[in-house]
């Protein structure tokens, strides 16, 4: 079953096409890697799936239903969740205030229980609290709940992204490069993470991801994008053996150090 | 009722407290005391906005002459109300004050909060000074003039005007802490620091960034014109100048100076502000030179120059006592 579909999704800025005529379908329970060379528009086609940015032209399907000109807030709301490049945390809160933020819209208690402390507010601030905690331990960020998000390390910093887009149960989550600026096993580690979130969860996941090696290991489909068109998909040994793909992004003068 | 156990507690000690002030200090250190309250009333709503949701808003005295007006008007309208039901129409007129001034904080919130930083700034204040000149063009509001003699809160038998004005302002103080301490433990304390903290990601995660910072607006200005509704009664006199430009611009630097996002600092630097002009008055008449603005600007100076995050930062008092108490042992 389909859940998320583009149709010729497009933005233009200035004279840029940022991202054109991109169309895509994914599956649910799908893990789906884009990639594509530096500037190619793969952020911006997040920015594009979470209502950031509007498209100049096209339309995007969730679930079966258009959600081309639903608002960020609500796609939040509908089950979609993102990550981000450059990483967003609230830095001045701690790691857990920073889990428990994003369990939000899964809250119904109002102002007056807050003022009266009452049972409502004290059930749902425990449900919160566990599953806070639950998400902390399986990211192994339990021991650093209390301590300023902006203390932790970078590639916790992602991980806690992550959680972020977690606590709400969603459906869909998209990762802008979780692994960026981790070191090897920290990022082996988080792609085992990724996988076994996918499959606890029942999660789909759009994934951009710079290290080739690590999307060819993990996807079971990848699109490639290049100056905003996307240029080829399938499994990731057709994409690795495409002409195009290696042209625009495995070229022989490429330093991203993967083999074809 | 259980959970209102602790301010249940604080409100009867504060109760006697006032019998003893009553007894021991005279008229002039009791109106300090009583508006040390009030400003804290003032001081701490606006922290919510400025402190806990990250806006810069100039405006607060704006809402308080709106909730001072609105309470100074009723009590001139209605006054054989207040005669029958004594303290209970005070608090009624209060609460009509408070949400008066609460719809208009809707009122300017919604197109302004849009904006950001500076700019909020620059709305909130001109909101203040139209306010101002509305008022001074207003005759059945007084005009320049504003409204003088507003029934001050009464006498119960043995207990004095000092005691149950100290009663009835000491209520809305508590109501005041309770709700907006308790309100920021929780979701919505969550949500405004979100909003401080990063819109874009607050938006991501299905947070309305612009219906957080209105409610967080509109509760500031519900208790900005509580507080202007018992500075009417308390000073019996106001004027459109007394909630001008000035007494935005103090409470703003009671917020900063107590700490962003420190209740219990806008409460300490709300009786410093208050209390030390004060103090440098009875100075004067000792060095026969008027020193106080430059005293009081020094030392407002040397505390940002210290105490960069005022002071108590973005914690609370019991954080720093219990800080203390594990030193000691
Ligand atoms: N808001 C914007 N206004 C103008 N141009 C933009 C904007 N956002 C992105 N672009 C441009 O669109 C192009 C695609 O950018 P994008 O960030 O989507 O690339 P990317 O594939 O994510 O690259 P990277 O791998 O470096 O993260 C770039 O040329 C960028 O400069
Ligand atoms: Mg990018």
């Amino acid at each position: 079953m389909t859940l998320l579909k583009a149709e010729s999704l497009s933005i233009q800025f200035g004279g840029l096409k940022a991202v054109d005529k991109v169309s895509l379908e994914i599956e649910k329970g799908q893990l789906f890697g884009l990639i594509g060379p530096n500037g190619a528009g793969k952020t911006t086609f997040f920015n594009l799936l979470t209502g950031v940015y509007k498209p100049t032209e096209g339309k995007l399907f969730f679930d079966g239903q258009e959600i081309t000109n639903v608002p960020t807030v609500s796609r939040s709301h509908l089950g979609i969740r993102r990550t981000f490049q450059n990483i967003r945390l609230f830095k001045g809160l701690t790691v857990l205030e920073n889990a428990l933020i994003a369990f939000d819209q899964n809250m119904s208690y109002s102002l007056f229980d807050s003022f009266l402390k009452s049972s409502k507010f004290h059930l749902q601030e425990k449900e919160a609290y566990d599953k806070a905690l639950k998400l902390l331990t399986l990211f192994k960020l339990d021991l650093n709940k209390n301590d300023k998000a902006s203390d932790l390390s970078y590639g916790a910093q992602r991980k806690l992204e992550i959680i972020r887009t977690l606590m709400s149960d969603p459906q869909l989550i998209l990762l802008d490069e979780p692994a960026a600026g981790m070191n090897h096993s920290e990022t082996a580690q988080l792609m085992d993470l990724i996988k076994k979130v996918r499959d606890d969860f029942k999660l789909t996941i759009l994934l951009i991801e710079h290290d080739m090696k690590l999307v060819m290991g993990l996807c079971e489909q990848i699109a490639v994008l290049d100056h905003g068109n996307k240029i080829a998909q399938g499994r990731p040994d057709e994409v690795s053996r495409d002409p195009q793909v290696i042209e625009a992004y495995l070229g022989p003068d490429l330093d991203s150090g993967v083999t074809t | 009722m259980k959970n209102f156990k602790l301010p249940l507690l604080t409100y009867i000690v504060l109760l006697v407290l006032g019998l003893i002030l009553q007894f021991s200090f005279n008229a002039y250190i009791q109106i300090l005391i009583l508006q040390i309250l009030m400003y804290s009333i003032a001081s701490m709503s606006l922290n919510l906005v400025n402190g806990f949701t990250g806006q810069f808003s100039l405006g607060h005295a704006g809402f308080m002459a709106v909730g001072a007006y609105t309470s100074a008007f009723l009590s001139q309208t209605f006054p054989a109300f207040l005669e029958t039901t004594h303290l209970f129409g005070f608090f009624i007129f209060s609460l009509i004050a408070g949400l008066i001034a609460s719809f208009f904080g809707y009122l300017v919130g919604l197109p302004s909060l849009r904006l950001k930083g500076d700019y909020l700034a620059i709305v909130t204040l001109g909101f203040g000074e139209i306010l101002r000149v509305f008022l001074l063009n207003i005759e059945p509001l007084g005009a320049a003039r504003g409204i003088s003699g507003i029934i001050p809160y009464p006498e119960l038998g043995f207990l004095d005007r000092f005691w149950v004005s100290f009663a009835y302002v000491s209520f809305w103080f508590l109501v005041c802490l309770v709700f907006l301490w308790r309100i920021t433990r929780g979701r919505y304390g969550r949500q405004f620091m979100s909003v401080r903290e990063d819109e874009v990601a607050a938006l991501s995660l299905g947070l309305s960034t612009t219906q957080i910072k209105v409610s967080s607006f509109v509760i500031a200005s519900f208790f900005a014109g509580v507080a202007g509704s018992l500075y009417a009664h308390l000073i019996s006199i106001i004027t459109p100048t007394v909630f001008g430009f000035m007494m935005s611009v103090n409470i703003v630097v009671m917020v900063v100076l107590g700490g962003m996002g420190s209740f219990s600092g806008s409460i300490i630097a709300a009786a410093f502000m208050t209390v030390m002009p004060e103090v440098l008055r009875s100075l004067q008449s000792v060095t026969g030179i008027d020193l106080r603005m430059i005293l009081f600007s020094l030392s407002l100076i040397l505390i940002m120059i210290f105490k960069p995050h005022g002071l108590l930062g973005e914690h609370e008092l019991p954080y720093f006592l219990k800080k203390m108490r594990r030193k000691k042992v």
